[in-house]
């Protein structure tokens, strides 16, 4: 009796479909908003005299563009050309901001937002004005402040003088001004701290401790009690975005990380504690061969990359190399347009993990597939204009939304695509 | 003139001949082999010339990112007892696993470029060399047949990423089922199969060879058969 090879089926049940793997890179578990609440955290060691005065006279033109959201009415000056530009080829200017300024001497103010108006915002009347006094005249060191900066005080702000004062922390001066800011700060706000018996930093134990009870320890310094509490009231808004904007010559010495340790635990964990998406912008030191180091070592440096890089940052060089031996401030103005560009991207741009193949990106916002944008050149404005949709910037690996397509608070928006490097990851299966 | 024991028997045997030779009608059959048993029983519901209409409910649940309820219709044209012309045309929808929701979330983030059936249609040859009955307890017969499937036809497939193209792939079907005949008007039908298809993908330009491994259950009717049996 012939019989039908049933096994031969078995193989063909066994085998596996393949499929190609494209990445999904989206803000699945945060809505996506047009709240920025944006920290200026100002190196006031004296070293930084020069820096902060420069900084400060382009901080003007910065501030009144990007708090007036008009566009220069003078376009042909020099320095205002590229962020005229910028902003009249992007059409998604309409960012709901926040201005705070402390300084890294965490010693002294411990992430305490400063000046007689801590809070800036967009709806303030004078802006621009409020936010100046405040870095300028509470914040910054300033021996002299130029009469063109426009603000009351003739010396500026507070100058680090002590040993510890002039330990540059201003990750830790980013944690602890959020720390002020939320009614349920996490329990490493509340971490009381043992100056070290030179004075040069600080530590977790007393002196000497080895873990039993000391009667003759000192007294630890409580930087941050229940009094502190909501003492930055105000400045950290629900569903808003963080910017932490440094500014400093040196290299990051917060204290909850080993001195020459180059990396960001603890603090990469403690942020996650509050729940804001937070892109960092730094004008500090820079390994760059383009750019000079200056006193700045090498972990330090690494700390403030990590922390830019690892949320889609802006990193400036504050220092430029002329020649072998010639080392100039950089083009502050520029440095400040580019984070200009980082605050109004924000709300429209989307930083892909790799390289997509052409031809394969698809983005949705609420389910709902985005077509591409089309481009074209303005020839009155000279600048590439988009219709509504999305486009793909190679520069920075980069899709952009445009127009209409821009989404709202708290959409989701998706995009996928296949990576040109393979699958990114081992899989579960 | 009296008779002699010798003639008495021989009138005896020749008279018990001459009875069997008039009681019935002998057939010279020669020696049966077991060669020439063709029908071990009776073929109680035959196929030959019939055609038979069946609807089935199905699905693909070997595929890890995608499953896939299905509903397919089917009709027979039986040339002979082991033969068949089969056409199955069906529908369904693949719905993305669990699994594959999981890989869309952190820390994978990865959308495998899967597709999901949407339809198909395909026509073949069915070959049933078995047919036999099996006692259930002592209590109850039930005949049925075992066949082999081959087909072709078109699956239209559909992505699961948000660009949702369309494709339409040549399909090689193969599978194994079985019938229970209820009566000669109805039978419970059970087949596994899987389905070969290259499908062209849009987004990523490129050809893919897939497979659509199924069961399915149902019932099939021959319309115009008188559904009373006989005797087992």
């Amino acid at each position: 009796m012939r019989s039908f090879p049933v096994w031969a089926l078995l193989p063909t049940l066994a085998a596996c479909n393949s499929y190609e793997w494209f990445r999904v890179t989206g803000y699945v578990q945060q809505g996506f908003t047009n709240k920025a609440d944006i920290l200026f955290v100002v190196d006031n060691s004296s070293s930084m005299s020069d820096e902060a005065t420069a900084l400060a006279q382009n901080f003007s033109d910065f501030v009144v563009l990007f708090a007036d959201e008009q566009p220069p009415t003078d376009p042909d000056l020099a320095n205002d050309v590229e962020r005229f530009l910028a902003f009249v080829g992007d059409p998604t200017g309409n960012i709901n901001y926040q201005l705070g300024v402390t300084n890294t001497d965490v010693s002294t103010n411990a992430g305490k937002l400063l000046g007689d108006n801590p809070v800036v915002g967009k709806t303030d009347n004078n802006v621009a004005g409020k936010f100046l006094d405040n870095l300028v005249c509470k914040a910054a060191c300033i021996d002299d402040v130029p009469s063109d900066i426009g603000v009351a005080c003739r010396s500026g702000g507070q100058c680090a003088t002590s040993a510890a004062g002039s330990e540059e922390e201003p990750i830790e001066a980013v944690f602890m001004a959020m720390c002020r800011a939320v009614e349920n700060p996490p329990d490493a706000c509340f971490q009381p701290w043992w100056p070290d018996e030179d004075g040069s930093g600080w530590s977790k134990l007393p002196p000497g401790d080895t873990g039993a009870p000391d009667a003759d320890a000192p007294d630890p310094v409580d930087y941050f009690s229940n009094a502190e509490v909501m003492s930055n009231a105000g400045f950290l808004r629900e569903g808003s975005v963080v910017i932490p904007v440094i500014l400093t010559d040196e290299g990051d010495q917060s204290r909850r990380i080993d001195a020459r340790d180059g990396s960001i635990f603890p603090y990469d964990q403690y942020f996650k504690q509050f729940g804001h998406r937070m892109s960092w912008a730094v004008i500090g030191p820079s390994e760059d061969a383009t750019a000079c180091k200056g006193p700045a070592a090498d972990w330090g440096i690494h700390r403030l990359e990590h922390m830019v890089y690892g949320s889609d940052g802006v990193y400036v060089p504050i220092s430029l190399r002329q020649d072998a031996n010639t080392c100039v401030n950089a083009d502050f103005s520029k440095a400040l347009a580019d984070i200009g560009q980082l605050l109004r991207a924000l709300s429209s741009s989307f930083a892909l993990q790799s390289t997509p193949v052409q031809g394969t990106i698809v983005v949705t916002v609420d389910g709902k597939q985005v077509p591409e944008s089309t481009q074209s050149l303005d020839p009155q404005l000279d600048l590439v204009v988009f219709t509504d949709g999305w486009s793909y910037r190679a520069s920075d690996n980069t899709v952009i939304l445009h127009g209409s397509a821009v989404p709202d608070a708290s959409e989701d928006v998706r995009v996928y695509y296949l990576p040109s490097g393979g699958s990114p990851r081992d899989l579960p299966f | 003139m009296a008779l002699t024991p010798a003639s008495f028997a021989t009138a005896t045997l020749l008279a018990a001949l001459s009875i069997e030779a008039h009681a019935q009608e002998a057939v010279d059959i020669g020696v049966i082999k077991d060669s020439d048993v063709k029908v071990v029983q009776n073929l109680l519901y035959p196929k030959t010339d019939k055609l038979e209409v069946g609807v089935y409910l199905g699905w693909m649940p070997f595929d890890p990112l995608v499953t896939t309820p299905n509903l397919q219709l089917s009709v027979n044209k039986h040339f002979s007892e082991d033969l068949s012309l089969s056409v199955m045309v069906g529908g369904g929808y693949g719905v993305k696993t669990l699994r594959y929701a999981e890989l869309e979330k952190p820390p994978y983030q990865v959308a495998p470029a899967a597709y999901r059936y949407l339809a198909s249609a395909l026509v073949g040859v069915e070959y049933a060399p078995i047919y036999a009955k099996m006692n259930l307890g002592g209590r109850k017969v039930i005949h049925y047949d075992i066949y082999g499937a081959g087909r072709l036809g078109a699956t239209i497939e559909q992505s699961v990423l948000p660009d949702g193209s369309i494709t339409a792939a040549p399909t090689l079907g193969l599978g194994v089922g079985t019938r229970f005949f209820a009566n000669k008007g109805m039978a419970l039908r059970f087949e596994i199969y899987d389905d070969l298809l290259v499908e062209y993908r849009s987004l990523t330009t490129s050809w893919h060879f897939k497979q659509n491994a199924g069961l399915q259950v149902g019932v099939s009717f021959f319309p115009g058969a008188n559904t009373k049996g006989s005797r087992k």
